[in-house]
């Protein structure tokens, strides 16, 4: 795979900001920011991930972890804001945590509802969390901080024609489908959902971390995203899914703001991805969509498979390694999962990742 | 590397098969949806998605089925519209994840159809129930393909937006119509037929009637269309029910090369009739007369016409004193004794402006450039061919010649007393192309100016002119003073007033038709006459100027039109009159 890196453009990266939160009793960081543009060929699909977070309102130590019907994590007394992350309707967070060291490090946690010290979160285990683990807390992005003006400052005056559509995916489906699970315009200074009524509101949708997107422009002339936020450079989880039903296409999001080499994902080789023992007959599969070719509904330019002890792609054949093949950052991911037999379970990719110096 | 390719690698294909189903997505922007009534569609009815079989013909609803008995069609989704969020009968809405049904095939075409009294409880149609259908057979709208997308399609978008103003986009041009539930189950539908015929007429003066034979649309309606000869954007002019068999256009320009043509159009398709041609009718400037006094220098009497077009068009223009004489009977004022008239076309390509002559006349009975005689060439052209009344005396000492111009030209005809009597005379420029009422590209006179000197009482500038034919002429008519350029002694503040002879009542009294002293004086709509004076070449006046404008329609007919002074003043004038359509 030769990916066009002039497709993608790095207009600032790295700065380094001080960012202190006022929310929080939370020690004060120092942060990397950036922004990346995506150029948004003319009619045709783009499918990305959010290469950064927002700032975190807070960051702390882990007192303890407890599964009363759910997982709850204790915080030092009096260090939140009691409240401050609830849903904002029930199934529809705001804020999610995201455990930074330990055995779960990278694990990301929607939060359900807190207290002044206690944070309810949306499934979880407590098993491996321990006292002294570090943990922050994220809002998610959402349509309306994510684009507060539109992808690409397109505010739609015909809703009918809309020239630009964010279409979110399902997180898994059957392999070879990506099926929408929502579609979103920018119209009027507001996000809609497609189905909803042109006097919808969506702006507070939720982007998930770690889930791709797809950006069609359906104008006939290029567009251009810009993605600007804080450069992720903790561990980050992101969940996998399979089927006994079928092979299931999980749409992820790899948020990281520069390349990274197959070699260094941390995909393969951990027992989260199936490894293939011929390849004539692969196993789980990395399929990567490209962020410069034309056209919608895109299949993947490039499948690779782990095989042998190195990154294979499809195309190139078995006795190719592939390891030095980089996924760019904004780029959209599917990992396949291979049908199972039996006993389907949910897994966590861990990618740990940091700076260059 | 794509999926297809990846497809075609030998062994590797098993490897790359789908595991378990897969899907496409809709979603369906429509604006805005009719019931039977034509009422908006909001909050009520059924929307389904349908595909057709490999035939791409649609098996219609019956009764107790919304897919006829027997069809391979298939519903593909199904809305309920009263759950879905409208305004106005405008929805957008989407399918989710459709399985992709083995029988199916990318390319199959799509409808969709909209029963305005089906719920989800009773989706069976009784006979004659009412429903919409739409198919895009044009890939208008900015949509997708009316077709079934290939397997696994992420987001199929179909576009259905009419004419009818909705919130979803600014304009289509869709007929609304085609969004009413127009077809009953069970009845006869199904695309339109084009005219065997069609053809055009304008019996009635400034109307076309546009017919047509053996056409049918069931279930929508026709729209007319015109475009100019030649060009290539049709004006939809309106629409008419199933049953017409004629429309008539009242809004046609004069002299025109007009196509027309009809778009059969209903839901399931819309065709052409082949295009019916006509030429408007126009009338036309016959001429122009004026009477002066004709003095010396820059007090004589010049006239100038423009000729536009392409093609050879006979003028005869006169100059009377003798002849003038006779008319005023036993005791005539002061006339010209002896006019000469000479004849020049202006040159713009030199800088400055200069003047080429064509030819010049003392005696009209003898061609001064040839020394031969032109009488008989020149009373060819006395009515009927012209409307010029035949000269009383071959011998007389009037002027005249009879031209042969051809393309677009100005021209000057300056006339002077070789006797000197600073009498009255009269000079007139008569168009042969009256005949055969000329279009756009053919030589006509579009403007006629005569500038001498007015006077008072008897003596001021009157210009009589013919608008020949069968429909009005706009007309832009300007009494010039002020804003002659270049003379001393011209009028300080003129005013104008046109009378059109009325020939139906005994003494063919003068109507007065319009009045004007200065320009921009109301009633005038001045935008009006700024944007005809710059379409006709007339120079703009500036705001204020005591110089006189009238815009007319003008009926067929003889016009006056005097030019005199406010308060009885006196000084070099000009009339001038444009053909402005």
């Amino acid at each position: 795979m030769k990916i066009k890196r002039d497709k993608i453009r790095i207009l600032v990266i790295l700065a380094f900001i001080g960012l202190a939160s006022s929310l929080t009793k939370a020690q004060v960081y120092s942060q990397v920011v950036g922004a990346i543009s995506i150029d948004l060929p003319a009619e045709s699909d783009v499918i990305v991930s959010f290469p950064f977070k927002q700032s975190a309102e807070f960051r702390g130590i882990l007192d303890s972890a407890a599964e009363n019907g759910g997982l709850t994590l204790t915080v030092a007394a009096d260090s939140l804001t009691s409240g401050a992350f609830d849903e904002a309707e029930p199934g529809t967070p705001t804020h999610y945590a995201v455990i930074e060291s330990g055995t779960q490090r990278g694990v990301h946690l929607d939060i359900v509802s807190n207290t002044s010290s206690e944070i309810v979160v949306l499934g979880g285990s407590s098993v491996g969390l321990q006292n002294g683990d570090e943990i922050a807390i994220y809002p998610h992005w959402t349509l309306s901080s994510a684009f507060p003006l539109g992808v690409a400052n397109q505010d739609e005056d015909e809703p009918g024609l809309r020239k630009i559509e964010v279409i979110v995916p399902q997180r898994t489906s059957s392999a070879g489908n990506m099926v929408p699970e929502g579609i979103f315009y920018f119209s009027g200074g507001s996000w809609r959902e497609v189905g909803a009524g042109v006097d919808s509101v969506a702006d507070n949708s939720v982007l998930y971390h770690g889930r791709a997107l797809i950006i069609r422009n359906n104008d006939t002339e290029a567009k251009n995203a810009l993605f600007f936020g804080e450069v992720i450079d903790a561990p980050i989880a992101i969940p996998l899914s399979e089927s006994i039903e079928y092979a299931s296409d999980n749409f992820v999001g790899l948020n990281r703001p520069l390349a990274i080499a197959l070699d260094e994902l941390g995909l393969a080789g951990g027992g989260v991805f199936e490894e293939t023992t011929d390849p004539e007959n692969p196993n789980d599969m990395l399929l990567v969509y490209s962020l410069s070719a034309s056209g919608k509904n895109k299949q993947p330019i490039a499948s690779y498979y782990f095989f042998n002890g190195a990154w294979r792609e499809v195309e190139a054949g078995s006795g190719v390694d592939k390891g030095s093949d980089e996924i760019e950052p904004g780029m959209g991911l599917a990992v396949r999962k291979i049908q199972v037999g039996s006993n389907p379970e949910d897994s966590n990719w861990v990618n740990e990742w940091e700076l260059p110096q | 590397m794509n999926m297809r390719k990846m497809i075609t690698i030998g062994s590797l294909a098993s490897v790359m098969a789908l595991k378990g189903w897969s899907s496409v997505f809709f979603t369906v922007d429509v604006g805005s949806l009719q019931d039977e009534n034509g009422d908006a569609l909001v909050n009520k009815g059924m929307l389904y998605l349908i595909s057709s079989s490999d035939d791409d013909t649609f098996s219609l609803p019956v009764e107790g089925a919304v897919i006829g008995a027997g069809s391979d069609d298939v519903i593909v989704s199904t809305w309920d519209l009263s759950v879905e969020s409208s305004q106005g009968g405008e929805y957008i809405v989407s399918s989710g994840e459709v399985v992709f049904d083995g029988s199916w095939e990318a390319g199959n075409d799509l409808a969709i159809l909209w029963f305005p009294n089906l719920t989800p409880a009773n989706q069976t149609p009784g006979a004659g129930e009412p429903y919409g259908f739409y198919r895009n057979t044009s890939l208008n709208g900015g949509g997708d393909a009316w077709e079934m997308p290939i397997n696994g399609t992420l987001l199929h978008s179909l576009k259905f937006f009419t004419d009818a103003q909705n919130p979803l986009v600014s304009s289509s041009d869709v007929p609304s119509f085609i969004a009413a539930a127009g077809f009953g189950a069970g009845e006869p539908a199904g695309p339109p037929v084009a005219p065997s015929t069609v053809a055009t007429n304008e019996d009635s003066p400034g109307t076309v009637t546009f017919e047509w034979e053996g056409a049918s649309v069931p279930g929508g309606a026709y729209r007319i269309e015109r475009k100019l000869a030649g060009g290539s954007d049709w004006t939809v002019l309106g629409t008419v029910q199933a049953g017409a068999t004629e429309y008539n256009d009242p809004s046609v320009g004069r002299g025109k090369d007009y196509e027309y043509r009809l778009v059969a159009i209903n839901g399931f398709d819309s065709v052409l009739s082949n295009a019916a041609p006509i030429q408007s009718l126009r009338s036309s400037l016959a001429n122009i007369a004026t009477r002066g006094l004709l003095r010396s220098g820059a007090e004589g009497l010049f006239l100038g016409f423009t000729i536009k077009g392409t093609g050879p068009v006979e003028i005869l223009a006169r100059a009377q004193g003798p002849e003038l004489a006779k008319a005023f009977g036993p005791n005539p004022p002061t006339t010209a004794i002896d006019p000469e008239i000479s004849l020049n076309r202006t040159d713009f390509s030199t800088n400055p402006i200069s003047s080429i002559p064509i030819g010049s006349n003392d005696n009209w009975g003898i061609d001064d450039n040839s020394m031969l005689s032109q009488l008989a060439e020149i009373k060819e052209l006395f009515d009927p061919e012209t409307f010029a009344q035949p000269n009383s005396d071959d011998n007389s000492l009037d002027a005249a010649m009879r031209l042969n111009l051809s393309g677009t030209n100005v021209y000057t005809a300056v006339v002077n007393d070789k006797g000197g009597a600073n009498g009255l005379a009269l000079v007139e420029v008569f168009d042969k192309s009256r005949q055969t009422l000329p279009n756009d590209a053919q030589n006509r006179l579009v403007n006629v100016a005569t500038r001498g000197f007015v006077g008072t009482g008897a003596d001021v500038l009157i210009a009589g002119f013919i608008v020949d034919g069968l429909v009005d002429s706009k007309l832009l008519l300007r009494g010039l003073g002020p804003s002659i350029n270049g003379l001393t002694g011209t009028l300080d503040d003129p005013t104008i007033t046109l009378y059109r002879t009325d020939f139906s009542k005994p003494g063919f009294p003068q109507i007065e038709v319009a009045t004007n002293d200065n320009w921009d004086d109301s009633p005038n709509d001045v935008d009006e006459i700024i944007a005809v004076s710059n379409e006709v070449g007339a120079a703009e006046l500036v705001p204020g100027a005591k110089d006189s404008i009238l815009l007319v329609d003008a009926v067929p007919g003889l016009y006056s039109f005097i030019l005199s002074g406010v308060n009885d003043g006196t000084g070099i004038g000009l009339v001038e009159v444009f053909l402005a359509d």
